[in-house]
Protein backbone atom coordinates (compact mmCIF):
# COMPACT_ATOMS: atom_id res chain seq x y z
CA UNK A 1 0.00 0.00 0.00
CA UNK A 2 1.36 3.41 -0.98
CA UNK A 3 2.26 5.70 1.91
CA UNK A 4 0.50 9.04 1.61
CA UNK A 5 1.12 12.41 3.13
CA UNK A 6 -1.63 13.52 5.50
CA UNK A 7 -2.74 16.98 6.55
CA UNK A 8 -4.84 17.83 9.60
CA UNK A 9 -7.15 20.82 9.85
CA UNK A 10 -7.72 22.73 13.05
CA UNK A 11 -10.80 20.65 13.90
CA UNK A 12 -8.68 17.49 13.93
CA UNK A 13 -9.90 16.04 10.61
CA UNK A 14 -7.10 14.16 8.87
CA UNK A 15 -6.95 14.31 5.06
CA UNK A 16 -4.99 11.86 2.94
CA UNK A 17 -3.27 13.84 0.22
CA UNK A 18 -2.91 12.45 -3.32
CA UNK A 19 -3.86 12.99 -6.93
CA UNK A 20 -7.16 13.01 -8.80
CA UNK A 21 -6.00 10.12 -10.99
CA UNK A 22 -5.26 7.98 -7.96
CA UNK A 23 -8.57 8.91 -6.30
CA UNK A 24 -10.59 7.85 -9.36
CA UNK A 25 -9.31 4.32 -8.82
CA UNK A 26 -10.95 4.34 -5.39
CA UNK A 27 -14.50 4.72 -6.72
CA UNK A 28 -16.56 1.69 -5.72
CA UNK A 29 -14.54 0.91 -2.60
CA UNK A 30 -16.60 -0.17 0.39
CA UNK A 31 -15.57 -0.21 4.03
CA UNK A 32 -16.27 -2.90 6.61
CA UNK A 33 -18.95 -2.04 9.19
CA UNK A 34 -17.60 -0.12 12.17
CA UNK A 35 -19.40 -0.04 15.52
CA UNK A 36 -19.80 3.48 16.83
CA UNK A 37 -18.02 4.13 20.10
CA UNK A 38 -21.17 4.67 22.17
CA UNK A 39 -24.75 3.43 22.07
CA UNK A 40 -27.48 6.00 21.48
CA UNK A 41 -28.14 7.87 24.70
CA UNK A 42 -31.33 9.53 25.92
CA UNK A 43 -29.43 12.58 27.11
CA UNK A 44 -27.82 12.96 23.68
CA UNK A 45 -31.27 12.83 22.05
CA UNK A 46 -32.58 15.56 24.35
CA UNK A 47 -29.46 17.67 23.82
CA UNK A 48 -29.94 17.36 20.08
CA UNK A 49 -33.65 18.21 19.91
CA UNK A 50 -33.15 21.08 22.36
CA UNK A 51 -30.81 22.66 19.80
CA UNK A 52 -33.41 22.54 17.03
CA UNK A 53 -36.30 23.43 19.36
CA UNK A 54 -38.20 20.29 18.37
CA UNK A 55 -41.25 19.77 20.62
CA UNK A 56 -42.06 16.31 19.19
CA UNK A 57 -42.93 14.21 22.29
CA UNK A 58 -41.65 11.07 20.56
CA UNK A 59 -38.12 12.29 21.31
CA UNK A 60 -38.84 13.54 24.84
CA UNK A 61 -41.09 10.97 26.49
CA UNK A 62 -40.96 7.20 26.93
CA UNK A 63 -44.61 7.26 27.99
CA UNK A 64 -45.64 9.01 24.80
CA UNK A 65 -43.55 6.63 22.68
CA UNK A 66 -45.31 3.65 24.26
CA UNK A 67 -48.60 4.91 22.80
CA UNK A 68 -47.22 4.82 19.25
CA UNK A 69 -46.28 2.03 16.85
CA UNK A 70 -42.68 2.34 18.04
CA UNK A 71 -43.35 1.22 21.60
CA UNK A 72 -41.06 3.78 23.19
CA UNK A 73 -38.99 6.90 22.72
CA UNK A 74 -36.94 6.98 19.50
CA UNK A 75 -34.02 9.03 18.19
CA UNK A 76 -34.95 11.77 15.71
CA UNK A 77 -35.26 10.21 12.27
CA UNK A 78 -32.09 10.18 10.24
CA UNK A 79 -30.08 11.95 12.88
CA UNK A 80 -26.91 9.94 12.90
CA UNK A 81 -24.81 12.18 15.11
CA UNK A 82 -26.28 10.88 18.34
CA UNK A 83 -23.69 8.22 18.94
CA UNK A 84 -20.85 9.76 16.96
CA UNK A 85 -17.94 11.51 18.55
CA UNK A 86 -16.05 14.06 16.52
CA UNK A 87 -12.70 13.27 17.97
CA UNK A 88 -11.02 16.59 18.53
CA UNK A 89 -8.47 14.81 20.68
CA UNK A 90 -7.74 11.29 21.88
CA UNK A 91 -4.73 9.86 23.73
CA UNK A 92 -2.16 8.55 21.26
CA UNK A 93 -2.30 5.08 22.83
CA UNK A 94 -5.92 4.69 21.69
CA UNK A 95 -4.90 4.86 18.03
CA UNK A 96 -7.29 5.40 15.11
CA UNK A 97 -9.09 2.69 13.19
CA UNK A 98 -9.03 3.32 9.44
CA UNK A 99 -12.75 2.68 9.29
CA UNK A 100 -13.39 5.64 11.58
CA UNK A 101 -12.15 8.02 8.90
CA UNK A 102 -14.66 8.70 6.15
CA UNK A 103 -13.85 8.27 2.48
CA UNK A 104 -14.43 12.02 2.22
CA UNK A 105 -11.11 12.44 4.02
CA UNK A 106 -9.15 9.26 3.37
CA UNK A 107 -9.48 9.21 -0.41
CA UNK A 108 -6.15 10.57 -1.71
CA UNK A 109 -6.87 13.98 -3.23
CA UNK A 110 -5.21 17.41 -3.14
CA UNK A 111 -7.93 18.97 -0.93
CA UNK A 112 -7.46 19.63 2.77
CA UNK A 113 -10.87 21.16 3.62
CA UNK A 114 -14.53 20.04 3.35
CA UNK A 115 -17.82 21.75 2.66
CA UNK A 116 -21.11 19.77 2.46
CA UNK A 117 -23.30 20.51 -0.57
CA UNK A 118 -25.86 17.73 -1.07
CA UNK A 119 -27.56 15.30 1.27
CA UNK A 120 -30.02 12.48 0.74
CA UNK A 121 -31.30 10.02 3.31
CA UNK A 122 -33.71 7.10 3.39
CA UNK A 123 -35.18 5.92 6.69
CA UNK A 124 -36.62 2.45 7.29
CA UNK A 125 -36.49 1.75 11.01
CA UNK A 126 -35.88 4.00 14.02
CA UNK A 127 -32.94 3.84 16.39
CA UNK A 128 -33.83 3.62 20.08
CA UNK A 129 -31.93 4.74 23.18
CA UNK A 130 -29.46 1.97 23.97
CA UNK A 131 -29.15 0.81 20.37
CA UNK A 132 -25.71 0.31 18.93
CA UNK A 133 -24.99 1.67 15.49
CA UNK A 134 -22.84 -0.02 12.87
CA UNK A 135 -21.84 2.04 9.85
CA UNK A 136 -20.18 1.12 6.60
CA UNK A 137 -19.67 3.35 3.60
CA UNK A 138 -19.13 3.17 -0.14
CA UNK A 139 -17.35 5.68 -2.35
CA UNK A 140 -19.79 6.44 -5.16
CA UNK A 141 -18.30 9.26 -7.23
CA UNK A 142 -15.59 11.90 -7.55
CA UNK A 143 -15.90 14.87 -9.91
CA UNK A 144 -13.71 17.97 -10.37
CA UNK A 145 -15.48 21.14 -9.26
CA UNK A 146 -14.74 24.81 -8.64
CA UNK A 147 -16.53 27.26 -6.33
CA UNK A 148 -15.68 30.75 -5.12
CA UNK A 149 -13.79 29.33 -2.15
CA UNK A 150 -11.47 27.28 -4.34
CA UNK A 151 -10.94 24.39 -6.73
CA UNK A 152 -11.40 20.79 -5.71
CA UNK A 153 -13.66 17.80 -6.08
CA UNK A 154 -17.20 16.75 -5.30
CA UNK A 155 -17.01 13.44 -3.45
CA UNK A 156 -20.19 11.38 -2.99
CA UNK A 157 -20.20 8.69 -0.31
CA UNK A 158 -23.08 6.39 0.68
CA UNK A 159 -23.41 5.29 4.30
CA UNK A 160 -25.40 2.36 5.63
CA UNK A 161 -26.55 2.48 9.25
CA UNK A 162 -27.51 -0.79 10.93
CA UNK A 163 -28.52 -1.64 14.48
CA UNK A 164 -27.19 -4.46 16.65
CA UNK A 165 -29.67 -6.87 15.01
CA UNK A 166 -28.20 -6.11 11.58
CA UNK A 167 -31.34 -4.27 10.43
CA UNK A 168 -30.79 -1.44 7.96
CA UNK A 169 -32.25 1.63 9.67
CA UNK A 170 -30.96 4.46 7.47
CA UNK A 171 -29.04 4.84 4.26
CA UNK A 172 -27.65 8.20 3.25
CA UNK A 173 -25.65 9.83 0.50
CA UNK A 174 -23.46 12.81 1.23
CA UNK A 175 -21.72 14.95 -1.32
CA UNK A 176 -19.02 17.27 -0.07
CA UNK A 177 -16.76 19.72 -1.83
CA UNK A 178 -13.19 18.85 -0.87
CA UNK A 179 -10.89 21.69 -1.75
CA UNK A 180 -7.45 23.04 -1.07
CA UNK A 181 -7.15 25.94 1.30
CA UNK A 182 -4.74 28.51 -0.01
CA UNK A 183 -1.46 28.55 1.96
CA UNK B 1 -46.90 17.71 33.07
CA UNK B 2 -49.57 16.91 30.50
CA UNK B 3 -48.50 14.64 27.65
CA UNK B 4 -49.78 15.71 24.23
CA UNK B 5 -52.21 13.28 22.64
CA UNK B 6 -51.03 11.02 19.82
CA UNK B 7 -52.22 12.78 16.69
CA UNK B 8 -51.39 11.64 13.17
CA UNK B 9 -52.12 13.10 9.77
CA UNK B 10 -53.95 10.48 7.72
CA UNK B 11 -53.26 9.79 4.09
CA UNK B 12 -56.91 10.10 3.16
CA UNK B 13 -57.03 13.66 4.55
CA UNK B 14 -54.05 14.93 2.53
CA UNK B 15 -54.58 17.08 -0.57
CA UNK B 16 -52.05 17.70 -3.30
CA UNK B 17 -51.06 21.37 -3.62
CA UNK B 18 -51.56 22.17 0.06
CA UNK B 19 -48.70 23.76 2.01
CA UNK B 20 -48.02 22.09 5.35
CA UNK B 21 -47.50 24.24 8.49
CA UNK B 22 -44.07 25.89 8.30
CA UNK B 23 -41.57 26.14 11.17
CA UNK B 24 -39.21 29.00 11.99
CA UNK B 25 -36.11 29.30 14.11
CA UNK B 26 -34.00 32.37 14.86
CA UNK B 27 -32.60 34.95 14.81
CA UNK B 28 -29.70 32.52 15.30
CA UNK B 29 -27.32 33.68 18.00
CA UNK B 30 -23.66 32.76 18.29
CA UNK B 31 -24.65 30.75 21.38
CA UNK B 32 -26.98 28.63 19.24
CA UNK B 33 -24.13 27.88 16.83
CA UNK B 34 -21.94 26.69 19.69
CA UNK B 35 -24.82 24.69 21.16
CA UNK B 36 -25.37 22.94 17.81
CA UNK B 37 -21.65 22.19 17.45
CA UNK B 38 -21.80 20.60 20.89
CA UNK B 39 -25.03 18.64 20.43
CA UNK B 40 -23.90 17.37 17.01
CA UNK B 41 -20.34 16.65 18.13
CA UNK B 42 -19.40 18.70 15.08
CA UNK B 43 -16.41 20.86 15.95
CA UNK B 44 -15.47 21.74 12.41
CA UNK B 45 -14.33 25.31 13.14
CA UNK B 46 -16.29 26.94 10.32
CA UNK B 47 -19.42 26.15 12.38
CA UNK B 48 -18.37 28.08 15.51
CA UNK B 49 -15.14 30.07 14.91
CA UNK B 50 -15.83 33.35 13.07
CA UNK B 51 -12.16 34.13 12.45
CA UNK B 52 -11.58 30.68 10.93
CA UNK B 53 -14.66 30.94 8.69
CA UNK B 54 -13.60 34.31 7.31
CA UNK B 55 -10.12 33.01 6.57
CA UNK B 56 -11.86 30.39 4.40
CA UNK B 57 -13.49 33.21 2.35
CA UNK B 58 -16.84 32.37 3.96
CA UNK B 59 -19.10 35.23 5.08
CA UNK B 60 -19.43 33.95 8.66
CA UNK B 61 -19.80 30.76 10.64
CA UNK B 62 -22.56 28.62 9.13
CA UNK B 63 -24.90 25.87 10.27
CA UNK B 64 -24.00 22.31 9.31
CA UNK B 65 -25.84 19.93 6.99
CA UNK B 66 -27.16 17.83 9.87
CA UNK B 67 -28.82 20.86 11.42
CA UNK B 68 -30.60 21.48 8.13
CA UNK B 69 -31.64 17.83 7.91
CA UNK B 70 -32.92 17.89 11.48
CA UNK B 71 -35.12 20.91 10.78
CA UNK B 72 -36.60 19.16 7.76
CA UNK B 73 -37.40 16.06 9.81
CA UNK B 74 -38.88 18.36 12.49
CA UNK B 75 -41.10 19.97 9.83
CA UNK B 76 -42.21 16.65 8.33
CA UNK B 77 -42.68 14.61 11.51
CA UNK B 78 -44.37 17.48 13.34
CA UNK B 79 -46.94 17.63 10.57
CA UNK B 80 -47.28 13.91 9.80
CA UNK B 81 -47.47 12.71 13.39
CA UNK B 82 -45.59 10.22 15.56
CA UNK B 83 -46.52 7.11 13.60
CA UNK B 84 -45.18 8.46 10.31
CA UNK B 85 -41.78 7.76 8.72
CA UNK B 86 -39.84 10.38 6.74
CA UNK B 87 -38.86 7.74 4.18
CA UNK B 88 -36.71 9.93 1.96
CA UNK B 89 -35.29 13.43 2.30
CA UNK B 90 -33.09 14.97 -0.37
CA UNK B 91 -31.78 18.52 -0.58
CA UNK B 92 -29.11 20.82 -1.92
CA UNK B 93 -27.61 23.63 0.13
CA UNK B 94 -27.01 26.64 -2.09
CA UNK B 95 -26.13 29.31 0.47
CA UNK B 96 -24.75 29.29 4.01
CA UNK B 97 -26.99 29.93 7.01
CA UNK B 98 -25.15 32.38 9.26
CA UNK B 99 -25.58 34.26 12.53
CA UNK B 100 -28.58 36.52 13.16
CA UNK B 101 -30.60 34.98 10.33
CA UNK B 102 -34.10 33.59 10.86
CA UNK B 103 -34.88 30.39 8.99
CA UNK B 104 -38.32 29.28 7.87
CA UNK B 105 -38.71 25.72 6.62
CA UNK B 106 -41.63 25.08 4.29
CA UNK B 107 -43.18 22.17 2.44
CA UNK B 108 -45.92 21.68 -0.12
CA UNK B 109 -47.59 18.38 -1.04
CA UNK B 110 -46.90 17.43 -4.64
CA UNK B 111 -48.31 13.92 -4.83
CA UNK B 112 -49.74 10.91 -3.02
CA UNK B 113 -49.79 7.23 -3.86
CA UNK B 114 -50.29 3.78 -2.34
CA UNK B 115 -47.22 1.75 -3.15
CA UNK B 116 -45.66 -1.40 -1.70
CA UNK B 117 -48.34 -1.51 0.96
CA UNK B 118 -47.50 2.01 2.17
CA UNK B 119 -49.34 5.33 2.01
CA UNK B 120 -46.74 7.66 0.52
CA UNK B 121 -46.90 11.45 0.21
CA UNK B 122 -44.46 13.47 -1.90
CA UNK B 123 -43.45 16.99 -0.93
CA UNK B 124 -41.24 19.80 -2.13
CA UNK B 125 -39.33 21.28 0.78
CA UNK B 126 -37.26 24.43 1.10
CA UNK B 127 -35.68 26.98 3.42
CA UNK B 128 -36.21 30.74 3.26
CA UNK B 129 -34.01 33.01 5.33
CA UNK B 130 -34.28 36.55 6.60
CA UNK B 131 -31.17 38.41 7.70
CA UNK B 132 -30.93 40.78 10.66
CA UNK B 133 -32.03 43.70 8.48
CA UNK B 134 -35.18 42.04 7.15
CA UNK B 135 -33.81 41.06 3.76
CA UNK B 136 -35.33 37.76 2.60
CA UNK B 137 -33.72 35.12 0.41
CA UNK B 138 -35.94 32.27 -0.74
CA UNK B 139 -35.11 28.61 -1.31
CA UNK B 140 -31.52 28.78 -0.13
CA UNK B 141 -31.85 25.07 0.55
CA UNK B 142 -34.32 23.13 -1.55
CA UNK B 143 -35.26 19.54 -2.20
CA UNK B 144 -37.93 16.91 -1.88
CA UNK B 145 -39.27 14.37 0.57
CA UNK B 146 -41.38 11.24 0.74
CA UNK B 147 -43.29 10.57 3.94
CA UNK B 148 -45.08 7.36 4.95
CA UNK B 149 -48.41 8.29 6.55
CA UNK B 150 -50.96 6.27 8.43
CA UNK B 151 -54.01 5.14 6.48
CA UNK B 152 -57.49 5.00 7.98
CA UNK B 153 -58.23 1.55 6.61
Amino acid sequence: MTEHKTETDSSGLVYVIGTEEEAMGWIGRESDPVEEAYPIETRAIEHFVEGIEDPNPLYWSDEFGKQTRWGGRIAPWGVIVLCKEHQVWRPEWMGTHEGQITFHCRTPLPGNRLLATDYEIECYKPFYPGDKMFINEKLINIAPKAFSIGKGHHITVENYFRNQRGELCYKDSRTVFRYRQAD
Amino acid sequence: MQLPEVKDTYYEDVEVGVEIPSISIGPLSHTQFVFIASSHHDWYPAHHDVEYARKQNLPDIFMNATWQHSLIQRLLCGWAGPNSIPRKIKYRMAAPIVRYETITVRGVITGKRFEGGEHLVDLDIWFDKEDGEGKVKEKITAGSAIVVLQGKG
